[in-house]
């Protein structure tokens, strides 16, 4: 494992285009996923700028393209405290504004290869005029089948996506029953080297692995390279607290204890990064419950205790991908 | 007529055993949605599809029955369940008839109209800008129980574009 992880990667030839428009190949696999016709929808965000661009690349991939709205992105402390629905935010915190050809800022776009599939984009809570305007209900429960997600997935995500009460992560991980697979890991959607972008409803379902298979066998034609390096940094041990709160390590999980060169937190951007100059100071770990015990040279360097919070429950666990 | 949707509401409730509570959404009341059914509906029949089924049949009776705002809100909510947006955005629109002051139609009319056609999806996005706007034009008519369309919508949509 390297920088690389989070470095951009620029496809041989497959979907090139989006890359080099982009700035950047965040979903990379998503949109070969969607031009390769196993993926229904996907959303985006494009610079207003490289608008015509992008929209000659599609045109390249036979991919229809919906227009949405602009998004301002703000951290949640840069709205202003007054904004109706503000402590109501998650993960998008965006000033939402009209489209206007020729102005600044990301549209939001949906994608998919039929023209009637884009009806059914989600809108997100955006703040327009001092309010978040939030989605119907359904429209977020349904969103998951849309975006071609596994229905035992969706069903899951539903029923435990309530970060109040669930680590949602931690509730896929008891409901794991065979080994761990590369093929279910939503650890690295941050970087470019992801399958998924789903949440899986365990780290072994048979109906994402059956969905990735394929999605890779057919990926691995044309961009061979892409895929082993994706499948080596899947393919590794993962330290999990919360959503955006995980690590990669370079190293090993033998009988609960963890040896490892490098920990990486796996966010890069985001500020959960709590306990990442603690794994620089160590070399090896082990995990008892919520006790984070961490080693150098076999000896102890330090035991954390990790705090459970009475909003956004953390259940640690150490999980090795295979 | 009272009678009637009385007899809806409690129908409605031992049905689903979601309260028949339908509170105006007014601006200045600053609340994010005031009306609760839609969400519970969601959750209701996410995974219930026998519910909706019966629900669909249901609301037909149901107007022919009464045509208050309540029960237009009602269909709105059953059909857009049901993804048949065309029909979710009529009645939400005779909700807005009934009362134009209500938030929680306005915006539940812009949905319909965001999972429509291209030209609809732009309106959607007109009235999700321009809510206060909407509200405003739209109470102040004379004639309260005056019919409103689509095409009346675009053309006030396309004076807002004009004030930005």
């Amino acid at each position: 494992m390297d920088k690389l992880l989070f470095s951009n990667y620029k496809p041989e030839s497959f979907c090139r285009e989006f890359v080099e428009i982009k700035g950047n190949s965040m979903q990379l696999a998503m949109y070969m996923s969607l031009v390769l016709g196993f993926k229904p929808l996907m959303d985006d965000w494009i610079p207003v700028k490289k608008l015509a661009e992008f929209r000659k690349a599609c045109h390249k991939y036979k991919i229809y393209m919906r227009e949405d709205v602009v998004f301002d992105h703000r951290k949640k402390n840069e709205i202003k405290s007054n904004v109706l629905g503000k402590d109501c935010l998650t993960t998008t915190c965006a000033q939402g504004l009209p489209f206007k050809e020729g102005a600044g800022g990301f549209l939001h776009i949906f994608l998919s290869k039929d023209k009637n599939i884009l009806k059914k984009g989600v809108w997100y809570p955006l703040v327009i005029k001092n309010r978040v305007i939030f989605q119907p209900r359904i429209d977020n429960l349904k969103y998951g089948y849309v975006l071609g997600y596994p229905d035992c997935c969706v069903k899951f995500f539903s029923k435990f996506n309530n970060w109040k009460k669930y680590s949602f992560l931690y509730e896929a991980y008891k409901n794991t029953r065979n080994k761990p697979s590369f093929l279910c890991n939503p650890f690295l959607k941050a970087t470019s080297f992801s399958y998924i972008f789903h949440m899986p409803c365990s780290y072994s379902c048979k109906n994402t692995i059956s969905l990735v298979n394929n999605l890779r066998k057919e990926i691995k034609k044309k961009e061979p390279y892409f895929v082993a390096l994706t499948d080596s940094y899947l393919k590794s041990v993962f330290l999990v607290f919360y959503e955006d709160k995980s690590y990669c390590f370079d190293g090993d999980l033998k009988d609960d204890l963890l040896r490892y060169r490098t920990a990486y937190y796996t966010f890069p951007g985001k500020t959960k990064d709590i306990y990442g100059k603690n794994l620089k100071k160590a070399d090896s770990l082990k995990l008892e419950s919520r006790k984070l015990i961490l080693y150098h040279r076999n000896k102890v360097n330090e035991i954390i205790d990790v705090p459970m919070n009475s909003t956004a429950p953390e259940f640690p666990f150490l999980i090795k991908f295979s | 007529m009272k009678n009637n949707l009385l007899e809806i509401r409690k129908e409605f409730y031992l049905m689903t055993g979601i309260m028949p509570i339908h509170a105006t959404n007014y601006l200045e009341n600053k609340a994010i949605r005031k009306d609760m059914i839609f969400e519970r509906l969601a959750e209701q029949t996410f995974d219930n599809h026998k519910m909706l089924n019966v629900l669909i049949k249901k609301i037909k009776i149901w107007l022919s029955l009464d045509q208050s705002e309540f029960t237009n809100c009602l269909a709105g909510y059953i059909y857009y369940l049901n993804e048949d947006f065309e029909n979710a955005k009529r009645y939400f629109l005779r909700a807005i008839e009934r009362n134009p002051s209500n938030l929680d139609n306005w915006f539940d009319l812009a949905f319909s109209l965001y999972h429509s056609e291209e030209r609809e999806q732009k309106l959607a996005k007109d009235i999700l800008f321009n809510f206060d706007l909407f509200i405003k034009r739209f109470s102040n008519q004379k004639d309260k129980h005056k019919s409103i369309s689509i095409v009346q919508l675009t053309k006030f949509a396309m004076v807002c574009h004009c004030k930005m």
